[in-house]
This record gives structure tokens, C-alpha cells and sequence, in this order.
């Protein structure tokens, strides 16, 4: 018997407790055989809506040999049909009735909602992580995944290009030009090699410019807040 | 909020500012502003963010696409700082809160 004891909010407490259920990709292989006969569950639902909850609970009763039961439960404060709750009072709670054993946590949600990866985080439906891989695409074991590190007033080709450059490999333009690392490029147009991304976004050249993350870190803050970046004394003819 | 795409490439970016200057000249018509801050009162609230679907060829290959995925996202681990400092200014905003805030 399995006791679930620390729940994660919102999607990823979904997640986990079907994580216990068998996946349809273990084919055979049950990590872990529970019967259950009743689900409940209390969430906030004024990120998730009832229609995910339940095409989630959907998607796994196939695969299950009891079938599930959604509907509101008599031990809640709220039931799940309870669509609009405030952000700041509603509380996280999950009863899991398998047999004998009942989970409870309790978890508030303004603890966790400006959670949001400050540092680097990866997860399964998750909203508070920095890159999050949608149900469908563990179910379907290819498709897409999502970054949600942008604000919402982000530069588009800036971010769409360094995505593209990181995952692909794809070097950026000034710093193909690098060659060695030194750190010493040259400003100005140049002919674009294939292979490269080019880029017309000022910031990007800046970073591609510098030597490490963190001074591009600190050029750039001092840039948002009004001053002016230092110069950067470089000489137009260094490079041949 | 809505939804954009799927486009290729570059063209993501093009259609967002188009989306941008329609909003933009919407709220002109009624006479109100539009702000793209991503907090622009403080508040307890998650500040406003622009999340991203992304897929390429590889991840999207029945199978081994999962696989590719994680090959990605350790790629995107190890540049973190370097998409943070990008991100923009809500994103710096938003690391230089103290804890203690939380």
C-alpha cells in the first residue's frame, strides 16, 4: 500500500496522483498495482478549469478496471464544480481514498503562485515550472513542450531565436565570429554565413559580444533601468 | 488571453506584434491604454507571462521524440541564466523580489 503524503499544487498534484495509477506506456509492467475505488479531489479552479480535471480523469479510466466517479463530494469545502475562486483564499486540498487510506494535504495557493522558476524547474502539466511537457506529450511520448519563462513583454525574435539556438546547437551570429572565445568581436554588419541565425535584435549582439552570462546579465539590467550600458571599446578592424 | 500559431520560425514573432498593434489600435477606438508590463500594479498575483510552445522535428517523432525532449531541456538547464537575462524586464522583476516577499 502506498500512502501519498506530499502533494504538488495545481496540475502537478494531478500529475502525481496518476503517476501512481499504471501508465499506458508501462505495457505490462505495473509499477504499482492499487485498487481504487473512490477519487476526490478539491482543487482550485480558477487556473484549472473542470473540463482539464476531467479529460485527464478520462483519459486514464479506460485503462483502469474500476471505473472513476467525478462529482462534487460531501466532505469538501468547495466542490469541483466551482468554477471561479479567489486566488488568495482558496486552499489546496486532495483526498485520496484508496481502501483504507486517506491522504490529505493542504496547501495555500499564495504561497505558490509567484513560485515560478526562479530557478530552473521541468515538469509534467505543471504552471509553476520553467518548462513544462503537456499530458498529451508524455502520453503520446513525442510532440511539443512549453516554456513559460517569457513576460508578457518579451521580445519574440530575441526569444524565439535564442530557443532555437540553444536546443539546436545553432550559434548565434557574433559569436560564430568568436572563433577562439576571447570574448573580443567586432561591431557591424556582416555577411551571413549558412548556418547562422541572423539577428537584427540589438540586445542579442550585445550578449554575443560578451564573455560570460553574467555580465550580459548586468549590462542588461543597467540598460532597463535608463543608464547607459558601458561602451565597449572595441576596435572595428581586430578580426583579419 | 489568446492563442497564436502554430507558425515556423520567424513568423511566430511577426504575428505577435501584428497581434500587438491590433490590440493596440482596439483600445485606441475605445479610448483606453494598453500596457504590456507584466506587472503593472503590485500585486500578490503571478505576473503576466507569454508562454511559448515549441517543437521541432526531432521531438515530434513517435517514440524517440520524448527522449529529445529531455535532451532539450537539459541543453535549456544549462543556459538558464543566459534565456533569463533575454527574457526581459518582467522576468528580472521577478528575481529580484526577496523571498521573505513570497
Amino acid at each position: 500500500m502506498t500512502v501519498i503524503t506530499d502533494f504538488q499544487p495545481g496540475r502537478k498534484l494531478i500529475s502525481s496522483l496518476f503517476s501512481l495509477l499504471p501508465l499506458k506506456e508501462n505495457k505490462g509492467v505495473h509499477k504499482f498495482k492499487i485498487h481504487i475505488d473512490k477519487i476526490a479531489l478539491i482543487l482550485p479552479l480558477s487556473q484549472y478549469s473542470v473540463g482539464d480535471v476531467k479529460r485527464l480523469v478520462l483519459m486514464r479510466e479506460q485503462e483502469l478496471s474500476t471505473p472513476l466517479t467525478l462529482k462534487p463530494c460531501t466532505f469538501a469545502h468547495r466542490s469541483i464544480c466551482s468554477t471561479s475562486m479567489s486566488h488568495l483564499d482558496c486552499k489546496l486540498q486532495c483526498k485520496v481514498i484508496t481502501g483504507k487510506i486517506i491522504c490529505k494535504s493542504s496547501v495555500s495557493t499564495q504561497d505558490l503562485l509567484r513560485q515560478r522558476s526562479r530557478e530552473f524547474s521541468s515538469g509534467y502539466g505543471s504552471k509553476l515550472t520553467s518548462i513544462m511537457i503537456p499530458h498529451s506529450t508524455r502520453l503520446n511520448r513525442c510532440g511539443h513542450y512549453i516554456d513559460q519563462r517569457p513576460a508578457s513583454n518579451m521580445d519574440p525574435y530575441l526569444v524565439t531565436a535564442l530557443l532555437v539556438s540553444t536546443t539546436l546547437g545553432v550559434p548565434l551570429r557574433a559569436a560564430a565570429h568568436n572563433g577562439g572565445g576571447n570574448g573580443h568581436g567586432s561591431i557591424g554588419p556582416r555577411p551571413v554565413e549558412q548556418g547562422e541565425l541572423y539577428l537584427q535584435s540589438s540586445p542579442v549582439q550585445k550578449m554575443c559580444q560578451l564573455d560570460g552570462c553574467v555580465s550580459a546579465l548586468v549590462l542588461l539590467t543597467a540598460h532597463e533601468s535608463g543608464e547607459s550600458p558601458t561602451p565597449l571599446h572595441i576596435p572595428a578592424d581586430t578580426v583579419e | 488571453m489568446y492563442h497564436l500559431g502554430p507558425c515556423v520560425g520567424v513568423g511566430l514573432a511577426d504575428e505577435l506584434w501584428v497581434s500587438r498593434y491590433l490590440l493596440l489600435r482596439a483600445a485606441e477606438m475605445q479610448n483606453l491604454n494598453v500596457t504590456f508590463d507584466p506587472e503593472p500594479v503590485p500585486s500578490n498575483l503571478q505576473p503576466l507571462s507569454c508562454a511559448l510552445e515549441y517543437s521541432t522535428f526531432e521531438t515530434q517523432q513517435p517514440g524517440s521524440g520524448i527522449d529529445q525532449i529531455h535532451k532539450h531541456i537539459e541543453l535549456l538547464r544549462q543556459n538558464h541564466i543566459r534565456h533569463v537575462a533575454a527574457y526581459g524586464k518582467g522576468y528580472l522583476q521577478r528575481l529580484s523580489i526577496p523571498s521573505q516577499v513570497f
